[in-house]
Formats: C-alpha cells, sequence, structure tokens
C-alpha cells in the first residue's frame, strides 16, 4: 500500500486557553499459539489447574536450560512480514533481570538489541464500516520475542498463590512509533493487530484471557504563546481491552492538561511515570516514577546460541503469512463487487472470510452469497453465540441454495424453509428440496391448466377484472400458488393469470 | 590388590574379568571413607556418600551375570555438588540450597548412569564453584590427601580429594576458570576441562555459562576417555551442547610425539609468581617432548595478560544473573520477616549466601549496571573475542599448547581465604582456556622437594580432545 494513501491525523485540539497534540505509542504483547512453551517441551495453552503444565526448564529449576522452539522463532518471524518489517536473520536472545515471585530465575529472556523484527508497518482504516477505507499508517519499530511470566494471586492476609502455567509461553512485543494521534486510534491499533495476528494464527487474539496486552506511552504537545511545551510521558500498563485503551488514554490526557495547568509540568528526558489503568474508578494509578528506576543489567543469553535464520527459513515463513484482511478485501471488493459494509463485516474474522469465499466461487452469484451469510448465517451465529464451525452446514450449502433460488428451483419463500431444514439435518439443500417435492413448476401447460380451474372457479372476479379492477389479479395468482402447494413459478403465474383474464373478457 | 588404588579403567578389567565385584568395590569405597573419617584430619571430600550405592552395585553385578555389558557396568563415580542426580541434593556447597533435592538427573550423570556407572556420592566445593580451595564451602574445607594441612584446591576440591584419596576412582567436577585442572594439578591427578560444548550443561546448577564445562578428574588417561565416550555427544536439553560423536576415546592410544608442533606462551613464563620449582619442573616437560622429536617453540600472546581481568568480568556478570533465580520463593532456605517480598529476598540471599559468593554478585551487578559501569561487560566481551581469536591462530600453527596448570602448588588452608585478590590469581594460568572455549588436560608431571604433587596443561584446539589425550597418554607410558 502507497504512502500516499495515508491520511495524516495529527490535530490540534483545544481546551479552553489551550491548545495541544496527542502523541501515542503502544507496546503490545501477545502471546503466540505455538504447540510448546518458548523453552521447554510442555504444553501451550491457557489455564487449567494451577502448577500443572511446568517443568524443570519453566520453573527455573537450578541447571535447567532453555531450548528455543523452532515454531516460535517461525511465528514471531511470520508475524514480522505480515506487518511489512525486515526480518534479522542474524538474532539473540538476552537476560533482562528484576526480581519479583512471578518470575522464576529472576530474569526474563527477551531480545535487546537485535529484535527478531524491525521497521514495519501497520495501517489503520479510520473510516466507518459502510465507507470506503481512510488508512493511516503507523510504524512499527520492533517485535523481539520474550517469555512470559507466571500469575500472582495476592489474597487477603497473610499469603499469596502464584501459578506457573503461564511462565515461559512465548510472547511477542511489538513496539509502534510514537504515530497515534488519539486514544481511538490507539484502540484501533491494537484492534488491527489483533485481526492481523489472528488472520495469520499467531495468536488466538483472546482479550479476557489476557493473549493481548497492550501498555500505552502517551503525552501531549502543548502551544501556549507562540512556545511549544512537551508533557511527560505517562506509560499506561497492561491493558487488555480496546474500551480500555480508550478511556485510559482519555482520562490520561484531561489529567496531564490539568498537571500543566497548576505545575507546569513539562517533559524531561529519562522521566517518565508508569501508571496502571483502574478500570472499575475509571482513573489512572501510579505505579512508580523515575525516581524509582530499574536497571535491568541486560546480558547476552548465554545458554541459548545467537540464532542464525536461513534464506529458506525465512521464505517459509513469508510463505505462510498468507492474504491479509486488507488485500482480502481489496481483492473481494474487486472480484464480487461487494457493497464497502459487506466487504469489512465478512472480512474481519478469517473464518468467516474463508467460509464465504468457498460459497461465493461454487456460486453463480457471490452478491447472493454476501446477503446469505451476512443475514442469514450471522444471524443464526449470534442468536446460538455459536461459530461457523459449530454448524452442521458448510459453505456448500449456502452455495447451493443461491444456486437453487437463481435457476428458479424454488422461491425465496421456500429457501428460507430450505435453510431452517439445513441448519437442523446438515442436509443439502437439493436433497431437502426433491424430498419435500419443492421443486418449483415452470411447465407453462401446467400452470396454465391451474389458472384456467382458478378462473372457473372465480367468475366473479373475471367481471371484477373486466370492470377495471386490476387488483383481482394478485388474489387470483395467490390462489394458483396456493393451489400448486407453493410450487409453480411466482412471475409464470402471474403471467399466465393476465393473460387467461384478457382471453376471457 | 588394593581396589582403592585402582584406576576407574583398571576396575573395569576386573570387573568384566570376574576378579571383583561391584558391591565389593563400592564397599571398599565406602569403608576407606568410614575410616578416614574418624582420623584427626580427615578429607571431607564428600558431602554425602550415598547409602544406595551398595544396593545399585548389587543390582549391577546381578545384571552382569545375566549377561549385561553396558560398558560402565558396577564402576562407581563420585560427582561435585552441582551436578543433579535425580532424587540426591543438589546444594552448591551453599546454605541457600538446604533441603533442595534434584527432581531430574543431569545429562551427563544420567548417561554415565545409562552406561551402568554407579554414584557413589556428592563432593565438597567452594560455595557455588567460587573459590580456589574449598574454603568458601558452606560445609568447611576438604583437606589434600597429599598432605592434609594443605587445600586440594578448588573448586572441585572435593571431587580431587576423593579420587586422589581412594575414595572413588573417578568424579566429575565442574570449570568456568580452571576449578577441575587447579585441583587436579594440586592432588596429582588427571584433570580435563573439555572443550565448550563437548558435554551438556543440563542439570549442572549454572556459575557463568558461557565458560563453564563439567570436567572429569581421574589417575589415568584412559579412565578420562572411557567417561568422555559415553558423555559426550549432542543434548536436545542443552543448545550449547556440540554434536560429536567420541565413542572412540574408550580406547586411546598414545600419540607419536615427532614433529608434534608444541606452542609455550611466553607471557605465562615471565610470571614473577611462578614458583621456580614448577618452572623447573615445566622444562623437564619441555624436554621430553623435545627428545621424542617435538617441535618446541616458545610464541607470544600479548592478550593473554588481559585474561584474568576479562575473566572475572565475564564469569561474574553471568553469575550474578545465574544466581538471581536463589530468592526463596520456590525451593531452598527462605528467611521471611513478613514484611513483604523485597525483605524476603534480602533475609534469604544475606543469610544463603556466603561472603565469597555475595562479593562476586555484587561485582557482577555492577559491571552488568550501564547506570555504574558504563559498557565494562561489552569491553569484556570484545577482549575475549579477541582472545579466542588469538589462541585460535596459535592453534594455525601448533598443534598443542603447553604451560604450568598452576604458578605455585597447593597452599596451606586458611592461608589466602582472606585475601581474594590472592586467591584469584590461582587462575592466572587456567582462566584463558575457558574464555577460547578450547580443550585442556592438567597432567601431573612430577613433584617438587616437598613433595607436592606439579601439573602441567596440554591445551588443543576445539575439539582436541583426542589429541590431546593422546599426547598425555605417551607421557603417561613413558613412566
Amino acid at each position: 500500500m502507497s504512502d500516499t494513501r495515508t491520511i495524516d491525523t495529527a490535530k490540534v485540539h483545544t481546551d479552553g486557553d489551550l491548545s495541544y497534540e496527542v502523541i501515542i505509542g503502544c507496546e503490545i504483547h501477545c502471546e503466540l499459539l505455538t504447540p510448546t512453551k518458548a523453552f521447554c517441551a510442555c504444553e501451550n495453552r491457557y489455564g487449567g489447574m494451577p502448577n500443572t503444565r511446568v517443568c524443570p526448564v519453566c520453573l527455573g529449576l537450578p541447571g535447567a536450560m532453555p531450548i528455543p522452539s523452532r515454531e516460535y522463532i517461525e511465528l514471531g518471524a511470520i508475524a514480522g512480514y505480515a506487518l511489512s518489517c525486515g526480518i534479522n536473520k542474524f538474532t539473540k536472545f538476552d537476560r533482562k533481570h528484576y526480581f519479583y515471585p512471578d518470575l522464576v530465575k529472576g530474569y526474563q529472556i527477551t531480545q535487546y538489541d537485535i529484535p527478531l523484527c524491525h521497521d514495519g508497518i501497520v495501517m489503520l482504516n479510520l473510516a466507518a464500516a459502510d465507507e470506503a477505507p481512510r488508512l493511516k499508517k503507523v510504524r512499527i519499530e520492533r517485535i523481539h520475542l520474550e517469555e512470559d511470566v507466571g500469575k500472582s494471586l495476592h489474597v487477603e492476609g497473610t499469603h499469596s498463590y502464584i501459578d506457573y502455567n503461564r511462565s515461559g509461553v512465548p510472547l511477542i512485543e511489538i513496539v509502534s512509533k510514537p504515530d497515534m494521534s488519539s486514544p481511538e486510534e490507539a484502540a484501533l491499533f491494537m484492534q488491527t493487530l489483533r485481526e492481523i495476528l489472528r488472520y495469520i494464527g499467531a495468536t488466538d487474539g483472546n482479550l479476557e484471557e489476557g493473549s493481548m496486552r497492550c501498555d500505552a506511552n502517551i503525552n501531549l504537545k502543548i502551544f501556549e504563546n507562540g512556545k511549544e511545551f512537551r508533557t511527560p510521558i505517562s506509560e499506561i500498563k497492561n491493558m487488555n481491552s480496546f474500551k480500555s485503551i480508550r478511556e485510559a488514554c482519555s482520562y490520561e490526557i484531561k489529567r496531564q492538561l490539568g498537571e500543566f495547568r497548576t505545575d507546569r509540568q513539562a517533559y524531561t528526558a529519562g522521566f517518565k511515570r508508569t501508571l496502571g489503568w483502574d478500570e472499575a474508578k475509571g482513573e489512572t494509578v501510579l505505579q512508580r516514577t523515575k525516581n524509582s528506576f530499574i536497571d535491568y543489567r541486560f546480558v547476552v543469553e548465554p545458554d541459548i546460541r545467537p540464532v542464525v535464520l536461513s534464506d529458506d527459513f525465512l521464505a517459509k515463513a513469508r510463505a505462510k503469512v498468507g492474504e491479509l484482511p486488507a488485500e482480502k478485501r481489496e481483492r473481494f471488493r474487486r472480484e464480487f463487487g461487494l457493497s464497502d459494509f459487506d466487504v469489512n463485516t465478512l472480512t474481519t474474522e478469517r473464518e468467516l472470510a474463508e467460509w464465504f469465499e468457498a460459497a461465493a466461487k461454487d456460486s453463480s452469484d457471490p452478491k447472493k452469497v454476501a446477503n446469505w451469510v451476512l443475514a442469514e448465517v450471522l444471524a443464526v451465529l449470534n442468536e446460538r453465540g455459536a461459530s461457523l464451525a459449530d454448524l452442521k452446514i458448510g459453505p456448500a450449502h449456502i452455495a447451493a441454495l443461491v444456486n437453487a433460488l437463481a435457476k428458479g428451483t424454488i422461491t425465496s419463500r421456500q429457501a428460507k424453509d430450505v435453510f431452517a431444514e439445513m441448519l437442523d439435518t446438515g442436509s443439502m439443500p437439493d436433497a431437502i428440496i426433491a424430498a419435500r417435492g419443492m421443486a418449483q413448476v415452470s411447465d407453462e401447460g401446467a400452470i396454465a391448466a391451474i389458472v384456467d380451474q382458478i378462473l372457473d372457479e372465480n367468475p366473479a372476479a373475471i367481471v371484477d377484472f373486466a370492470k377495471g379492477k386490476t387488483n383481482v389479479v394478485g388474489w387470483l395468482t395467490g390462489q394458483v400458488m396456493k393451489k400448486s402447494r407453493g410450487q409453480a413459478n411466482p412471475a409464470m403465474a402471474a403471467d399466465l393469470v393476465q393473460k387467461k383474464l384478457a382471453e376471457r373478457r | 590388590m588394593n581396589i582403592c588404588e585402582m584406576s576407574f579403567s583398571g576396575l573395569k578389567a576386573k570387573l568384566e574379568s570376574g576378579e571383583l565385584t561391584s558391591l565389593e568395590i563400592v564397599r571398599s569405597y565406602r569403608a576407606a571413607y568410614e575410616a578416614d573419617n574418624l582420623t584427626s584430619k580427615p578429607l571431607k571430600g564428600y558431602i554425602e556418600m550415598y547409602d544406595s550405592a551398595e544396593e545399585a552395585a548389587r543390582l549391577a553385578d546381578e545384571a552382569r551375570a545375566a549377561g549385561d555389558k553396558r560398558p560402565l557396568l558396577g564402576l562407581p563415580f563420585a560427582a561435585k555438588d552441582n551436578i543433579s542426580i535425580k532424587g540426591k541434593s543438589c546444594t552448591c556447597g551453599s546454605r541457600i540450597l538446604q533441603g533442595y533435592v534434584a527432581p531430574y538427573s543431569a545429562t551427563v550423570t544420567s548417561r554415565l548412569m545409562a552406561a551402568g556407572a554407579i554414584p557413589l556420592g556428592r563432593t565438597n566445593m567452594d560455595e557455588f564453584a567460587m573459590g580456589s580451595s574449598t574454603e568458601y564451602s558452606a560445609y568447611g574445607p576438604s583437606r589434600n590427601p597429599v598432605n592434609r594441612d594443605l587445600t586440594p584446591g578448588g573448586s572441585s576440591g572435593g571431587s580431587a580429594a576423593v579420587v586422589a584419596g581412594g575414595q572413588a576412582p573417578l568424579a566429575l567436577g565442574t570449570e568456568t576458570g580452571g576449578s577441575v585442572r587447579l585441583p587436579a594439578s594440586y592432588c596429582g591427578l588427571y584433570g580435563l576441562k573439555p572443550t565448550y560444548g563437548t558435554l551438556s550443561r543440563s542439570g549442572v546448577v549454572a556459575f557463568g555459562s558461557s565458560l563453564d564445562q563439567v570436567g572429569i578428574l581421574s589417575r589415568s588417561v584412559d579412565d578420562i576417555g572411557l567417561a568422555l565416550s559415553v558423555m559426550a555427544g549432542k543434548d536436545p536439553l542443552d543448545d550449547t551442547s556440540a554434536d560429536l560423536d567420541l565413542s572412540s576415546l574408550a580406547r586411546l592410544e598414545g600419540a607419536d610425539i615427532q614433529g608434534l608442533r608444541v606452542a609455550l606462551p611466553e607471557e605465562f613464563m615471565r610470571e614473577k609468581g611462578l614458583d621456580p620449582e614448577i618452572a623447573a619442573i615445566f622444562g623437564t616437560a619441555c624436554d621430553w617432548f623435545r627428545s621424542r622429536g617435538a617441535i618446541v617453540e616458545t610464541v607470544s600472546i600479548p592478550v593473554l595478560e588481559a585474561a584474568i581481568g576479562c575473566y572475572y568480568v565475564i564469569a561474574l556478570s553471568e553469575a550474578a544473573s545465574n544466581l538471581s533465580r536463589f530468592d526463596g520463593i520456590r525451593y531452598g532456605l527462605r528467611k521471611d520477616p513478613g514484611e513483604g517480598y523485597d525483605e524476603l529476598y534480602v533475609a534469604t540471599r544475606s543469610d544463603g549466601f556466603g561472603a565469597e559468593v555475595k562479593r562476586r554478585i555484587v561485582i557482577g551487578n555492577y559491571v552488568l549496571s550501564t547506570h555504574f559501569s558504563g559498557d565494562c561487560y561489552k569491553k569484556g566481551m570484545s577482549v575475549r573475542a579477541r582472545i579466542q581469536r588469538d589462541i585460535g591462530d596459535v592453534f594455525g600453527k601448533y598443534d598443542i599448547l603447553l604451560c604450568p596448570t598452576s604458578p605455585t602448588v597447593a597452599f596451606p588452608l586458611g592461608s589466602k581465604v582472606d585475601d581474594p585478590l590472592a586467591m584469584y590469581l590461582s587462575d592466572l594460568y587456567t582462566t584463558f582456556v575457558n574464555l577460547a572455549r578450547i580443550p585442556s588436560l592438567s597432567v601431573p608431571m612430577g613433584a617438587t622437594k616437598a613433595g607436592l604433587p606439579v601439573g602441567v596443561q596440554i591445551c588443543g584446539p576445539h575439539f582436541g580432545e583426542e589429541r590431546i589425550l593422546k599426547v598425555a597418554k605417551a607421557w603417561e607410558a613413558s613412566r
């Protein structure tokens, strides 16, 4: 995508006597869907009985050594390619030190000065769902690999519990440039990343389970009397919903404006506040300032050899990226002639997009398929709280149904019945149509015979028609349809009623 | 036949010929250990001798009777207290690992046991392998079997004491900067530090991970070849382990010394601290090589002067990092004043670590902190790269490098314990080997007038274990 299509959203806001711009950069931690943990053979899965998926390595027992999983590095590279990053062919792991009970080794294995991926791009679509895309470019500074830590549960009183099932789960940390200009854009950034990373199968993106967490760095550029000030940077940690990102950033903007008014506190290099977001109170809470500065004492991880990625490895990773959401939208628009709204709705989830596409490819009318999927199929999913995989029908069912409609084999009203039945039984539409004897009658002779019969039974209607009451045509057609048990081709029936009435006048 | 004075491979032959049983062997070492404990100056090489060894020996004898032909069947070995054996304590000579029982075995011990060998006990060491005398062990020092008022060296001093003192035929030690070769030299044993990556470090408690290697102490060259032949090879549990097959080392022939190119580093010979008696013995070793047709030349490797400084920068940085995990939360000692995590960490680590370990953690963290020391760690890394390069260049022109293992002989217990700098200088001739990741074998080359053993190390290029063992074998055969 060329930069010429992107827009600049940096905007000067006013708040009373002050005008300001908002500057936000995000760091997103994302758990990867590898079969094992990052550095050991323990299964990588959420939840379960505490401390059941642990081994000497992820418990950091004396003498245990980390072995980097190949899938981990590969998935990291795939994510890098999906975000248009460069990949460092020579990379390595480092140790970052701090003490906390859920950190088993007193250090976290991460990547310090040579991250796996660097200099990427994410395009945010600022347009509404029914509008043509309006794209804003956000630069990705780096993506590095690191391991997750255990989970502490603090209870009232004297005890804490720690679950190490999450210890050693593979993460990527995606660091953006400070390119976002509003809380909405920050939330959209996380949302867009989630969509892309789910598309490539890098993560399940389950926000409630903490599969993706966002730290937002935010400050303001304030203009006052022709002078420009910057407020100190606040880092709001560990947000795991789009809503909390929006609300926490909005709150922080107001707080920083207020602070500037009262204390005129301005940016100084190295000064940074670390804050948490209290969702219940709706306010940010100070955790740390530079006074309690942490020296992470980075050191090369000597237990893992430097990683040298072969051209072959990288080519395979690149090939596994597949079609990304934006590309898919573009293609659906082009190939199937769908509206922006339809395209956007169909492509939010890769599974749905692929389901739709399979049906569309088998059908003569992709637009109709889109309508069926968006109206009927999604309604069923919402109603049942189910996923596509739970349904008894597949794309072939919808394609066959739409084809039967297009050929005039069944009427739209019958199609709804067929849809309901195939949802229940999983039978193919053709089988249902045949079994129920629904096939629409398009044999002119057969319909004409019914029309004659109806006209014979309703002489008064013929008289009314002669008097100019044309609405009897509809009523008579209805009678024909009823007699045919709905199987007559309605258009043909209406034509024949007209024709025969004219003959009998 | 005195079992306790036999070599590991000698015992193997007697077991295979049926002249000895494993049970007899294990009981002999047990008896020697118990008798020694009753003396006024016991060796204290073992922290613990395993009661399980006799049962294992009985099973080994039964297995042999049933046709089991595993190469080390029924042969006992001792292992340093920082090498894990499933179900056994592993405390690294430290209070902080009090009560910790390893739930898994190190690859080296599990491979020895898979080959039929029997763990006899765990041996004393300087706490976390930091020291040159075993005096920094939380269990107190071991003694040198040659002279019980002297240190056996360290940090694998317990391993050296039990082998030289007739309480085990072979022992595993570990090295970060000379901790196998130094005690081998002080106790008159062979001691090998293999090439980095030859032996898996999985299950071996880390000190300086980029320098650490498991080493072997024994009475003969063959013993080392035999142990290496079953322990070496790629380990899926250690990313830094090398994919190599050393099974051919189970049988060693002496090398042909004729034409062997031998380098003597000039810098070490100039050292003021070098004991003249050691210099003289080293001279006769050089003469031995010359007399058999070797080309012996002095080479200048100026970067060696920086080795010990570079070593301490890197080893202590990695040590500070590796020892972070001992926090009292999951295993080992916990001291909890009940005031929160930070207080728990401080109390546990203050009480659990000895003074020398604390000194090294503080130095290591100082080095790693860019805030305090700038790019000291990075500089250390670049000096190391230079050492690796220059040592590599030496092996482009020479087959082996020869130098004394230590500038001094074993020193009296208590003489350096309060002088860390003097203690650090025991490593003067050994650390460059670990920095360069090359293999080195300390060979007992003679004794001083006072009868104290002197070792000379034969260093080889990366994965040159076979070469240096064969050279040593030729020397051993000529005695």
